[in-house]
């Protein structure tokens, strides 16, 4: 419960994280409108005062230029006294008087004649001598001041009278203007190529500034009119609006920039307080939310979760909140309701389960118990009886023996010379008694070797053996092992032993009777069931360690179904070869499976169907 | 031609400039430039490239077209894409025609970072602003300073000018050679000695060597409303002599004009500085005749100079004079140059030298010193034309 109160946002928070986006993203989405509209209204407001602006600019200009045309106009005549120009000069710093050649025959107020002017009158005029002209923007050679001109040509008396008009009076014109409209960007007047003429910097038409690369004044000279567009002055935004203002020949431009930041300002402004506003009415809506918050879904859902918590510990739940809960909680309180009983009722059976269980359990237990007692009444009666089976074992074999023994000496050379004489058959009859005896005998020894058998395994088994483990060489048990067996080969003429013992072993600590009992055990069994062929002993460290002792033979080897039950106590395999022979204990196998074990290691076995047998017995190599 | 996302003339911001009173606050102007930027799309910053040259005074015909023409070429290049992936900006600044000026404005465009200087028009000038450009590790590159002083000099300036001594050596083997002229009266302007004296020294060199004589030697200051008057007093001699001017195209005319006026019926030569279109303006008939050795052959064929003097006279409603001619070629070699160093200015040094480019009129190619050769062509006016009569070391 608290892990998970660490990795997931609480209630309040997810609220908060869910209502803000939404209420934020809405809000600025309102105010992005708001200033939308108000761009709107604010460039429609700038486009209707430049169209009234340039429409006043036009037509000042028109009136500014035809009252120095008409003055001009009324010079054209070189007698003109010097009243006439006096009565120019407001509007022009030089008037020239040119002759067909364009060559200076006066200049008002005053400076050199014969200069050749052709070059400062408008290029239009070239090729077309009549009418008026205004020129392109250059500095004056008589006031040294940047001027353009204004020319007539009148055909008649085949003059020109040229007016240098001062671009800074044009800039007095548009300075008049200007301070009557104070909230406007920027005015100035370009020639059709945008070199200015007239502009609020006067250093800025003084250095022959060009601004033909704005995108409105090729409109103007392309379609003769433009619609105002965002332009980027220096790296800043601004809206360029521009108009022309016709001329008798070719036209000039009025041109209004106004930077995107003096319309966006105030939008900004507002947008600015808006958001303010909207980020204040979230805040104080989600702080007017979160008691209602805590007391309708939090603390019902905190009650929920103790209840939970006792339910947890085993204890009764809380009750109910009761009143204002939401119903989504309500849905979750009965089903937990219902949850609890189904547990209450689990639980019931649990117990009575349990209990069950427990009285089974505890019935075992006695029962295990007897059956360890009866196993150790039955191991204590097996190794007295056993022992006490040895001493009349002893007996009767030591009897049998004499029997024998007296009637071999005594009796069966009695029995000859009677043959001789008399009563034949009494040697016949000897001999019988004595075959009897050595059944007697035979039958004895190998109930003597059941019985040690038996004694073996149970002190295996209760833990009784004293195991004398020293370091022995396995090389060397194995061949005390071929040894002692070499007297079962010679009672199998036809089976040969073979050994392939490694002489470069590791020594193993154990008992040596042990090991060696096992590999007779494993020798025998396989003498027992092998009628012609051999039995083969080998003996070799694996690469990873462990001592192997394999014990194979060329017999029929063990039926499948028997190879898992051939380590079992009193398990007889069988095998046809066996029939007519005293069977064994049945205890060898079962207790090499033993001592192997208490030395840690496995015995196993193999037997292709018709292939003999293989025995291998793997012992750790264990130090000292 | 034209691009308009750069607006280049200057003082640029005075065109925006609204009414007093009125700033947007530091808040206002952080949001329009972020604006700005998304508007801009990814636009990296432009690379800032400086003009200065005289943009008022009697040498403003020089100044005010080489701004024009950087400006053209500008407007070529960032049509193009720009350079190394920025589109350029010119800042213009005008020297006003003095060495305080040219200092104090090459120390305004320094500030504001820019990566070179087209400037100035005048070799006194350039002279004047070298060792600033030095301090600044910045390349000052003048489109028209000729003077032989800065020939052979591994320094901060290039300039695809031919050095003046050549221009000034053909003058006067033309005029010694051809014209048989065996007199010569020299007027130079001592403002913009720089220029003048080493290009007056030359001419009077090969001039005497020749067998020539210079009879006088006046100079004069624009900046000090000379007498023109006085100054044609002191000239003399019938079609035997030659006066020859170095001064500026206006001055150059106010000497003939003056000398005219007296009667003078000698041959009238100019240097280079004159051979602008405002000398047939201002001298009108009075300097038919004369004779200059020109910096470039305004008649010239080649397709990229036709269509640069037409765009020239569509966007600026005049034809273009040398001045335009070779800023225009100078801002191809910088937009050429900064392309090679991707924008790093320090390293302009290491790529200038050597580079070629086609010019306008053939192709340019800058020596080891950030020099240049080109033909001299001796002209005269016919007509108010320059006309080429003579081609020396095409």
């Amino acid at each position: 419960m608290q892990a998970h109160e660490h990795s997931a946002p609480s209630i309040a928070r997810l609220v908060r994280r869910t209502l803000l986006l939404p209420l934020l993203a809405g809000g600025l989405l309102l105010v992005l409108c708001v200033g939308g509209v108000q761009w709107f209204t604010s460039s429609a407001l700038i486009r209707a005062n430049f169209a009234h602006l340039s429409r006043y600019i036009t037509s000042t200009i028109h009136i500014y230029l035809q009252n120095a045309a008409t003055l001009l106009k009324a010079m054209q005549h070189a007698e003109t006294g010097p009243g006439a120009f006096h009565d120019a000069l407001p509007y022009f710093r030089t008037v020239l008087i040119l002759n067909r050649d364009r060559q200076v025959l006066r200049a008002e107020p005053q400076g050199p004649t014969g200069m050749d002017y052709s070059s400062f009158l408008s290029p239009v005029l070239e090729g077309d001598n009549l009418g008026e002209s205004l020129s392109v923007p250059y500095v004056s050679p008589y006031s040294g001041t940047l001027v353009v001109n204004f020319s007539f040509y009148d055909p008649k008396v085949r003059r020109y009278v040229v007016g240098e008009m001062p671009l800074a009076d044009l800039r007095a014109q548009l300075a008049a203007i200007y301070q009557g409209n104070p909230r406007t960007g920027t005015l100035f007047i370009t020639d059709p190529f945008g070199n200015l003429l007239a502009h609020s910097d006067t250093l800025l038409v003084e250095r022959q500034t060009n601004v033909g690369d704005l995108r409105v004044l090729d409109e103007l000279r392309e379609r003769g009119g433009a619609a105002p567009r965002l332009e980027w002055l220096d790296g800043d935004p601004a809206l360029v609006l521009g108009a022309r203002i016709p001329l008798a020949r070719g036209s000039w431009n009025v041109v209004m920039t106004v930077p995107a930041k003096d319309i966006l300002g105030p939008i900004a402004t507002s947008t600015a307080a808006a958001m303010a506003v909207l980020a204040l009415l979230t805040a104080l809506l989600l702080l007017a939310l979160r008691p209602l918050v805590q007391r309708r879904v939090v603390a019902p859902l905190e009650r929920l979760a103790d209840s939970i918590q006792r339910t947890s510990w085993g204890l009764e739940p809380l009750e109910p909140g009761g009143a204002s809960s939401f119903a989504e909680l309500v849905l979750v309180e009965r089903a937990f309701a219902k949850m609890r009983e189904a547990i209450v009722q689990r639980e019931e059976l649990l117990v009575g389960q349990t209990e069950a269980l427990e009285r089974k359990a505890d019935e075992l237990e006695q029962a295990n118990r007897r059956l360890q007692e009866l196993d150790a009444m039955k191991s204590a009666l097996l190794s007295s009886v056993s022992h006490e089976m040895r001493t009349p074992l002893t007996s009767i074999l030591g009897f049998a023996k004499l029997i024998a023994r007296d009637i071999r000496q005594r009796l069966l050379p009695r029995l000859a010379q009677e043959d001789q004489g008399k009563e034949p058959g009494g040697g016949e009859a000897a001999s019988r008694i004595l075959g009897n005896l050595e059944i007697i005998q035979h039958e004895g020894q190998r109930l003597t070797r059941m019985v040690n058998d038996f004694l073996d395994l149970a002190k295996i088994e209760s833990g009784k053996v004293v195991w004398n483990d020293r370091e022995v060489r396995l090389d060397e048990v194995c061949r005390r092992a071929l040894d002692a067996a070499t007297a079962l080969g010679e009672a199998r003429p036809g089976v040969e032993l073979r050994a392939e013992i490694d002489r470069e072993m590791p020594a193993l600590f154990m008992d040596p009777d042990r090991l060696e009992q096992i590999i007779l055990n494993l020798l025998g069994n396989a003498f027992k069931f092998t009628e012609a062929g051999s039995v083969r002993l080998s003996a070799f460290c694996e690469p990873s360690g462990p001592v192997v002792i394999e014990v194979s033979d060329t017999g029929p080897g063990i039926p499948p179904d028997e190879l898992h039950r051939v380590f079992d106590k009193f398990h007889q395999v069988q095998a046809t070869s066996l029939r007519g022979k005293t069977p064994g204990s049945g205890l060898g196998l079962a207790i090499c499976k033993q001592i192997v074990e208490h030395y840690g290691g496995t015995i196993g076995v193999t037997s292709p169907p018709g292939h003999g047998a293989t025995f291998r017995v793997s012992l750790p190599v264990r130090a000292a | 031609m034209t691009t308009h996302r750069d607006k280049t003339m200057a003082p640029p911001a005075r065109l925006l400039q609204g009414p007093p009173g009125r700033a947007a606050p530091a808040w206002l102007s952080a949001l329009l430039l972020l604006a700005s930027l998304l508007a801009a799309c990814g636009d990296t910053s432009p690379l800032l490239v400086g003009f200065s040259g005289s943009l008022t005074g009697s040498y403003s015909d020089l100044g005010v077209q080489g701004r024009n023409g950087a400006t053209l070429a500008m407007e070529v290049l960032n049509a193009q894409g720009g350079v190394a992936g920025r589109k350029l900006m010119l800042l213009v600044e005008d020297d006003l025609g003095t060495v305080e000026g040219a200092i104090a404005a090459d120390a305004r465009l320094h500030a504001k970072g820019v990566a070179a200087i087209i400037g100035h028009m005048t070799s006194g000038l350039t002279a004047a602003a070298l060792p600033g450009a030095e301090k600044a590790r910045r390349v000052l590159f003048s489109p028209s300073s000729s003077s032989p002083l800065f020939t052979g000099k591994k320094d901060a300036l290039f300039r695809p000018v031919a050095t003046s001594e050549d221009e000034a050596s053909a003058l006067a083997e033309h005029v010694r050679g051809h014209r048989r002229i065996a007199r010569v009266h020299i007027v130079l302007d001592a403002d913009n000695a720089a220029y003048t004296e080493p290009f007056a020294a030359s001419f009077a060199a090969v001039f005497t060597q020749k067998g020539g004589t210079v009879v006088s030697r006046q100079t004069f200051s624009p900046l000090r409303s000379p007498d023109w008057s006085a100054l044609a007093a002191g000239l003399d001699g019938g079609p035997e002599t030659c006066v020859f001017i170095v001064a500026s195209s206006r001055d150059t005319a106010a000497v003939v004009q003056a000398a005219r006026h007296r009667g003078l019926a000698a041959l009238m030569a100019g240097s280079g500085w004159a051979r602008t279109g405002d000398l047939p303006k201002y001298g009108g008939r009075t300097v038919e005749g004369m004779v200059f050795s020109g910096p470039f052959d305004k008649n010239s064929k080649d397709p990229d100079f036709t269509s640069f003097q037409e765009a020239y006279a569509r966007r600026f409603g005049s034809e273009p004079n040398f001045a335009a001619v070779y800023a225009y070629e100078t801002m191809l070699f910088l937009g050429e140059a900064l392309g090679r160093t991707r924008g790093n200015p320090e390293r302009l040094f290491d790529v200038l030298p050597g580079m070629r480019i086609k010019g306008l009129v053939g192709e340019l190619r800058l020596d080891e010193f950030g020099d240049i050769r080109r033909p001299a062509y001796i002209e005269e006016v016919r007509k108010g034309e320059f006309q080429i009569i003579e081609i020396v070391n095409e």
